[in-house]
């Protein structure tokens, strides 16, 4: 099944590097893919502290914030792996909507949003998120959240990796500043693969 | 391959190729352990190289990033031995390769497969997993050769060491051989001598304390003491060989199967065999055949119960000498006990002298009671003889007494011619008996006498009894000349030529021839006549005493006893050969012995 996955993994990959040299048409359901599988990369090249687990058995959670593309790809990659022995919990949350237009959130919902990113080991913050991206990135600072998203700029921000459509194949950008300061740990092998930007720790708005 | 030949050569060879053995054997294994050190240490470096590239291409294989995977593989260049490095993923795809040299390194395989070597290269296969998932596989292709030739080297180097080595070994053992063979060569030189010429007085040299030494001194004992045992053997030998040399009987030892296994010189002697003719051979070959085929069971009896005894038990002994003639034989045996079984030693002793002695005993005895014989007839015909004309005597003295009384004289005349006659024969018969004792007793010395002679002389003596009973003498002209007492002889030609007159006249023409001849050892003397003659029946008688054929005869009957005796004085004999009727032949021999001058050289 794994094999499988894998399999299907590189061929994408290899389909969105070949279409991206060849005819530099952009497949949305293939890059959505491709986002899958490097999600699935870095869960595996991330390490997080023992404290960020209940217990021994305890899954990986993963969320999605926002409507992401990838998201079914992604449940779809880890519904059977495991990684160093956990399995992968994938949840989806978006910002709490008011009631209606004329009421305000209520904090209490918006306090609940924030502890459930803070209960994420990974966050992939989806480009709908945009407006809200400084509120949830305050929101996991502390925890050790790996946060990953596809949004123009995002890295530089104070996000730590995110995901890039560059000339019809997707590279990833790193904020080690960023990564740093969390409790999260990224293989240097992946930082070395990533463009480095935002050196400045803290270089968050 | 020289075969070594000596002690020397061996030696050399055994120390040179044990330590060039040796020398080989180390630089061989240096080199092999050499080799799979270098293979291990490559082995060791290139995987760990292998596992570290692998490890941080993974993410590049995993994010599919080849141009950072190259850049990874790309570091080998700090290694120069490594020839290339590609990187699969996990299709086996290449999908990153870094290469040094211009060679074609082997390709990947897809199996799993550990570290190998093929030709000059050294192949890492390494997986690339990471957090158990198969990535792909990392291909490390090492260039060996350096290391080969750096072994190579290694090689040549041992080889010229062990070459050296086996040099410095050979040198060395020539030097040292000397000081092992020289001994061992000093005893095989002495044990040759000792084994060629028998001579156990040589000693080998000692050289050293060692254990050859100690074997030198060893083999030096070993031959005194065979040296001294071999004297003392000799001599215990010598001894015996001597007393049984020195005994003056032959002797011989027999052995279990009845062969001659030891002879004396008197036993040489004694058989006429000599030594070598014996030794070996059956001791039935000296008994006489008509014992052979009992002698071998007596032979089993004694050695079933040996013991010292004489042989035969009474019987009379006889061994068969090499001429066929036969020995009385005693024969003393002894039972020998020695260390190649029994032996039985036997002592001979040659009786024929006392055979003989005992043969002239007996005969002397036979003679003494002849003499005994002849003396009692002697006594009884000297008392008879004598006693007849004493008869005579006293019956005319009475008759004289009565003629006296009558007054016949012519009757006297006639009594006292007869008193006169008994009295004159009386005194002849002594005579003659006087004449007789010392014809027995010893003679004077012998003197050259020429029988002829004294024949001549005999017969002057009697010329007038030739002359009246008108015989015809004829004496051989060939006598020989003797050496013997003058008067014995005319005594016996005295009675012979009498005795021939006096029976020979009865003849009417008598004839009477003397003569000698020589036959073998003993010269014989004839006085034949041809008279009357003697009935053979009386040969033998008329040699004793007082035989007188006729009674008419005159003599007194001593006459040949006389001869008889002379000759057999002389260790001859007498006899007579005669046909009644045609006179009588006597004959006396003596020995040739006493021959001075044959009669056919006169």
């Amino acid at each position: 099944m794994r094999g499988a996955i894998m399999v299907a993994t590189a061929l994408a990959v290899y389909a969105v590097c070949a279409d991206a040299a060849h005819a530099r048409a952009i497949d949305p359901d293939r890059v959505a893919k491709v986002k899958a599988a490097y999600l699935f990369n870095f869960l595996q090249f991330a390490e997080w502290p023992e404290s960020a687990f209940a217990g021994p058995e305890s899954p990986i959670v993963v969320c999605f914030v926002g409507d992401a593309v990838s998201y079914d790809q992604f449940v779809a990659l880890v519904s059977d792996e495991r990684i160093r022995g956990r399995a992968v919990q994938v949840r989806r949350t978006r910002y709490p909507l008011p009631p209606s237009p004329l009421e305000p959130v209520s904090p209490g919902r918006i306090e609940l949003f924030r502890s459930e990113l803070r209960q994420a080991h990974m966050m992939f913050v989806a480009g709908t998120e945009h407006s809200r991206l400084a509120f949830i990135l305050d929101a996991v600072r502390p925890s050790p959240t790996l946060t990953v998203s596809d949004i123009g700029g995002f890295a530089e921000s104070g996000g730590m990796l995110e995901l890039v459509l560059e000339e019809g194949r997707i590279i990833f950008e790193a904020n080690p500043g960023a990564i740093e300061s969390s409790q999260v740990r990224v293989s240097s092998k992946v930082l070395r693969l990533a463009r480095i930007v935002g050196r400045r720790e803290g270089n968050a708005p | 391959m020289i075969r070594p030949r000596t002690f020397r050569q061996r030696l050399v060879l055994l120390m040179g190729l044990t330590s060039g053995v040796a020398v080989a054997l180390a630089c061989g294994v240096f080199v092999v352990v050499e080799l799979v050190r270098f293979r291990q240490t490559a082995v060791h470096n290139m995987t760990s190289q292998a596992r570290v590239l692998a490890i941080h291409s993974a993410a590049a294989l995993s994010f599919k990033d080849p141009a950072a995977a190259a850049e990874t593989l790309g570091a080998m260049r700090a290694i120069p031995t490594v020839a290339s490095v590609s990187l699969h993923d996990d299709q086996g795809r290449l999908f990153a390769r870094y290469q040094a040299t211009e060679h074609t390194p082997p390709s990947f395989i897809p199996e799993n497969v550990d570290p190998r070597f093929t030709g000059r290269w050294l192949v890492v296969q390494q997986p690339v997993v990471h957090d158990g998932r198969h990535l792909g596989a990392l291909v490390l292709v090492h260039d060996m050769e350096a290391i080969y030739r750096r072994w190579l080297l290694d090689l040549g180097l041992a080889f010229a060491v062990g070459l050296a080595a086996l040099v410095a070994g050979f040198l060395t053992a020539i030097r040292l051989q000397r000081q092992l063979a020289a001994p061992v060569e000093e005893l095989a030189r002495v044990a040759e001598h000792v084994a060629q010429t028998g001579n156990y007085s040589v000693r080998a040299v000692q050289r050293g304390d060692d254990e050859l030494g100690r074997l030198t001194v060893g083999v030096n004992q070993m031959l005194d003491r065979i040296d001294r045992q071999n004297s003392e053997l000799q001599q215990a030998h010598d001894l015996f060989q001597s007393a049984v040399e020195a005994a003056p009987n032959a002797m011989l030892m027999v052995d279990e199967d009845g062969d001659i296994v030891l002879v004396n010189a008197q036993a040489e002697r004694l058989f006429g065999y000599s030594r070598e003719e014996m030794v070996g051979r059956s001791v039935e070959m000296l008994v006489p055949g008509r014992f052979k085929p009992q002698h071998p069971v007596y032979r089993e009896q004694f050695f079933a119960a040996p013991a010292a005894r004489p042989m035969g038990a009474g019987r009379e002994l006889f061994a068969n000498r090499k001429d066929g003639t036969e020995v009385p034989v005693e024969i003393a045996l002894n039972p020998v006990h020695t260390r190649a079984g029994m032996r039985v030693l036997s002592a001979i002793v040659d009786i024929t002298e006392r055979k003989r002695a005992e043969q002239a005993l007996r005969r002397t005895n036979q003679e003494l009671q002849q003499r005994n014989m002849e003396m009692e007839q002697f006594v009884y015909s000297v008392s008879h003889d004598l006693k007849s004309p004493l008869v005579t005597i006293v019956g005319f003295v009475s008759v004289l007494e009565q003629d006296l009384k009558s007054g016949r004289p012519e009757d006297v005349q006639e009594a006292l011619r007869h008193i006169h006659l008994a009295a004159t024969r009386m005194s002849q018969l002594i005579t003659d008996l006087l004449k007789l004792t010392r014809a027995g007793r010893m003679a004077a010395e012998p003197e050259r006498v020429d029988s002829g002679e004294v024949v001549t002389q005999v017969f002057d003596h009697y010329s007038s009894y030739v002359h009246d009973c008108k015989a015809s003498i004829h004496i051989s002209p060939h006598m020989p000349i003797l050496l013997i007492d003058r008067s014995r002889l005319m005594q016996v030609f005295e009675n012979l030529i009498g005795n021939a007159l006096k029976y020979g006249c009865t003849h009417a023409q008598p004839h009477i021839r003397i003569g000698s001849e020589q036959n073998g050892d003993e010269v014989r003397f004839y006085v034949a006549d041809n008279g009357q003659g003697i009935d053979p029946r009386f040969h033998d008688k008329v040699f004793g005493l007082f035989q007188r054929l006729d009674n008419r005869a005159e003599g007194t009957g001593v006459g040949l006893a006389i001869v008889m005796r002379i000759a057999e004085f002389y260790g001859g004999r007498a006899w007579v050969e005669s046909e009644p009727g045609s006179g009588a032949t006597f004959w006396v021999a003596f020995p040739a012995a006493m021959v001075l001058e044959p009669a056919e050289s006169r």
